[in-house]
């Protein structure tokens, strides 16, 4: 069943029909939180504010997006809701990345080494950066969709998938 | 010598070549990038990057959570179920009275927006900047700042966004790559450069 008519479902009182959205979506919110937030307590805890948050706000939601779009919004407000709650700059330059972290590449560049190093170097994006690649990569949101998350245009949602490719290049270096 | 215009022609690559690294460019677009790379080699390895970053990203193993997806689907689902049966999902009704503070607080948003955007004070770098154009390089410079449009858009929370991912907005991307290098080009200092760089983010973010 599509995601719209779930959502009727729900709607219409059947709340095991938004059980199957919570399958269907789970994984993926999780994976994106979890990328985000380097964290699987916090990355858990996300996922399930988002959903309960999409369940009793359920009636706002239009259809102007899609249900996976508007989900990640709603993951994405949270998130930034704790960013706003700690304090985080969100913002690293190169010497404030922990050795360690750059180190991963000077010795052992294996492929898997690669990945554990790409995905450390991720938290020391930008928030927006950050966001706009896991989107992409992570939860396979087209760029139109991430510039609705994000509330930017889609060609700036483009520029800073760019910028956050290059960064990772960069600190790869 | 760094080439200020080469440098906006990489910006207007940008999403370009974001679209080429996934084959979401058309044949049209994609010949005109082609040319920009073949004198770019920057543009060609952040292409490789693009290519290679996102799939290398890709293949590392999903996370998963401390307990098994099946028992953190009951969590979410008693979690919802408890939420849920205070807040349950109803048709959304709003009061006359939150319509009318609504409509207030947008038009006194609105307003202050209007106020703040409002042809802004030239700053330091902006000063500087003209100074050395009349001074020095005047045909350059005035080359370059007929490539800003005069409408920049506004953005919502533009303090909050990089200088850089607020000039994706700019129309200037495609006009760029066609544009033949300016008469003095070669001439241009780095400063003159980083001093560009620093007017156009002020500009947008004012």
């Amino acid at each position: 069943m599509e995601d719209d008519a779930l959502v009727a479902a729900t709607l219409a009182g059947r709340q095991e029909d938004f059980a199957t959205l919570v399958e269907r979506y789970q994984k993926m919110l999780y994976t994106f939180a979890y990328r985000q937030l380097g964290d699987a307590t916090g990355a858990e805890d996300i996922v399930q504010t988002a959903f309960v948050h999409a369940y009793t706000h359920l009636a706002s939601f239009r259809g102007q997006a899609s249900f996976k779009t508007w989900l990640h919004q709603i993951a994405l407000n949270e998130l930034r809701s704790r960013y706003r709650a700690t304090r985080r700059r969100g913002e690293t330059s190169l010497d404030e990345i922990p050795e360690a972290v750059l180190a991963a590449s000077d010795g052992d560049v294996s492929r898997r080494a690669e990945q554990s190093q790409l995905q450390a170097l991720i938290a020391h994006l930008p928030p927006r950066q950050r966001a706009v690649l896991n989107l992409r990569v992570f939860s396979d949101l087209p760029f139109k969709e991430i510039a609705a998350v994000e509330g930017i245009s889609e060609n700036s949602a483009k520029v800073s998938y760019h910028h956050a490719v290059q960064r990772l290049r960069e600190w790869m270096k | 010598m760094i080439a200020l215009l080469r440098r906006w022609r990489c910006r207007a690559v940008a999403p370009l070549l974001v679209d080429m690294a996934e084959n979401a460019l058309s044949p049209a677009s994609a010949a005109r990038v082609e040319r920009h790379l073949r004198d770019c080699a920057d543009c060609r390895d952040a292409l490789q990057a693009l290519r290679t970053l996102p799939a290398l990203l890709r293949e590392e193993a999903a996370p998963v959570p401390r307990q098994s997806w099946e028992r953190q689907r009951q969590d979410i689902l008693r979690a919802v179920r408890n939420g849920g049966a205070r807040e349950a999902p109803r048709a959304a009704t709003v009061p006359g009275w939150q319509v009318v503070s609504a409509m207030t607080a947008v038009a006194c948003v609105a307003a202050i927006a209007g106020v703040l955007l409002r042809d802004p004070a030239p700053r330091a770098s902006e000063v500087a900047l003209r100074a050395r154009a009349a001074a020095d390089e005047p045909q350059v410079v005035a080359a370059l700042l007929e490539l800003v449009p005069g409408d920049v858009p506004a953005w919502e929370g533009a303090g909050d966004v990089a200088a850089a991912e607020l000039l994706a907005d700019v129309p200037w991307p495609l006009a760029a790559l066609d544009m033949a290098d300016p008469p003095g080009w070669q001439d241009l200092r780095d400063q003159d450069v980083e001093d560009f760089d620093e007017l156009v983010g002020t500009w947008l973010v004012s």
